[in-house]
């Protein structure tokens, strides 16, 4: 699994965020974008693109998409 | 995975009802309008149906079964079962809505009354539990009444919860016939662990007693306020058992029961959010007209969504033929199932409107 490409899914979902303001260490619910809503949109495309299927705790948990990442990695 | 059968019982008819008064999810002041169109994006729904004050969901069955009733040809002294499934019941700890309902409807005192107190796997449930009473020919004749007034029970501050759902009341008629060519196949699931996934805290016995700080409303994040008594749901909690859970049911029903998941007519799912059941028809590699969907204006009305998605959408194949359908109800409790059902020209009431 490679962190740039599932950074790139990640900021695949959002609409109105610049993509770049989407690094390893972005705290994601500090986005404007971010909302509820955004975190089914992230536990679908991890399940689409990854077959792991996230938490709400998990994504309670996590600040950064690094930390997003290594869980899903850590289910593979 | 506990896999039943019900053998010679079939549906024969079924109603169901909606408040007249409609609440859209643009109307809704939690939401921009760039979160509301997000939200009709992921979750398919644009409007739903919302009761006054003075309606409850037995107000909604009472019109569905008297309907069906007539509609049937039905005498009220044939009904030996009455079910009420659904958390909206009259009074919570005691009596059953089923008996108050009983009484309303005209029902012999012999009639057996029941309630089910599921959430939005009720309709598989309440299939099965009702099926199995009359399997055994004891008794003839069912009306099973499932639904949800979740309006009664939310917050309409909670953007969590508010806008997705909507109310509504169904009526079932089910009856014994041992000339019945077909089964109901079940496959019934539960997981307690995620009893807290959605919840109503109060009243009950676990946090008992209501006082004046449970009617006070918390704001517990930005467009979430609701008090102790008002029902939560944590939709990511949710979301996750959602695209996994009831997908392994219908899969597992089918395999087990030897259904070719092509061959059906109708996948039923329950109307939770569309990218959900989206996610369960593309899986299942179902093409879009198989698997029909009611919640754009009539929201997620938990255990009332089969029905009505049935009564709402494919009437007209219901009552004119033969149809092999699975449907799939999942929610509260954790509780999940997925049931194979074949229909033969029910009596399909269009939707009413109180």
């Amino acid at each position: 699994m490679d962190i740039n490409e599932f950074i790139e899914k990640f900021a695949e979902i959002f609409e109105d965020t610049d993509r770049a303001e989407f690094q390893a260490d972005t705290k994601f619910k500090e986005l404007d974008e971010w909302s509820s809503i955004m975190a089914l949109n992230v536990i679908a495309m991890v399940d689409d693109e990854y077959d792991v299927l996230l938490k709400g705790d998990d994504i309670r948990g996590s600040e950064t998409i690094t930390q997003l990442f290594e869980i899903v990695k850590s289910r593979k | 995975m506990a896999f039943v059968e019900v053998k010679n019982v079939e549906i024969k008819g079924l109603s169901v009802a909606v408040p007249k008064e409609v609440k859209t999810v643009k109307e809704q002041p939690f939401f921009s309008s760039n979160e509301a169109e997000n939200f009709i994006a992921v979750t398919g729904v644009e409007s739903s149906h919302l009761a006054p004050l003075n309606l409850t969901l037995s107000d909604l069955c009472f019109e569905a079964a008297q309907k069906l009733l007539i509609e049937t040809n039905t005498q009220t002294a044939d009904i030996d079962l009455i079910m009420f499934v659904s958390t909206s019941r009259d009074f919570y700890i005691c009596p059953n809505t089923a008996n108050i309902l009983q009484h309303r409807l005209g029902l012999k005192t012999s009639c057996v009354a029941i309630d089910l107190p599921f959430a939005c796997s009720g309709y598989v449930y309440g299939l099965y539990v009702a099926g199995s009473l009359l399997q055994s020919g004891q008794l003839k004749r069912a009306l099973l009444l499932v639904g949800e007034m979740p309006s009664k029970n939310q917050s309409s501050k909670d953007k969590t919860v508010w806008p997705l759902h909507g109310d509504a009341g169904s009526a079932t008629l089910l009856e014994f016939s041992p000339s019945a060519k077909n089964s109901m196949k079940f496959n019934l699931n539960g997981d307690g662990s995620g009893f807290e996934a959605i919840i109503c805290r109060q009243p009950g016995i676990r946090n008992y007693p209501v006082t004046e700080d449970s009617l006070k409303s918390v704001t517990i994040d930005n467009g979430i306020e609701r008090n102790a008594l008002q029902c939560e749901m944590d939709g990511s909690e949710v979301f996750a058992f959602a695209i996994k859970k009831p997908l392994e049911a219908i899969t597992a029903l089918a395999e087990n029961f030897q259904i070719d998941i092509q061959q059906i007519d109708y996948l039923l799912i329950h109307q939770a959010n569309k990218m959900i059941d989206e996610k369960i028809r593309k899986k299942l590699k179902l093409p879009a007209e198989k698997v029909p969907y009611s919640m754009r204006y009539y929201g997620n009305t938990s255990s009332c969504t089969i029905p009505l998605t049935m009564v709402s959408q494919i009437s007209q194949s219901l009552s004119e033929k033969v149809n092999s359908l699975i449907m799939c109800g999942f929610g509260s409790g954790l509780s999940w199932g997925a049931a194979h059902i074949i229909t033969d020209k029910i009596i399909c009431l269009p939707v009413i409107e109180v």
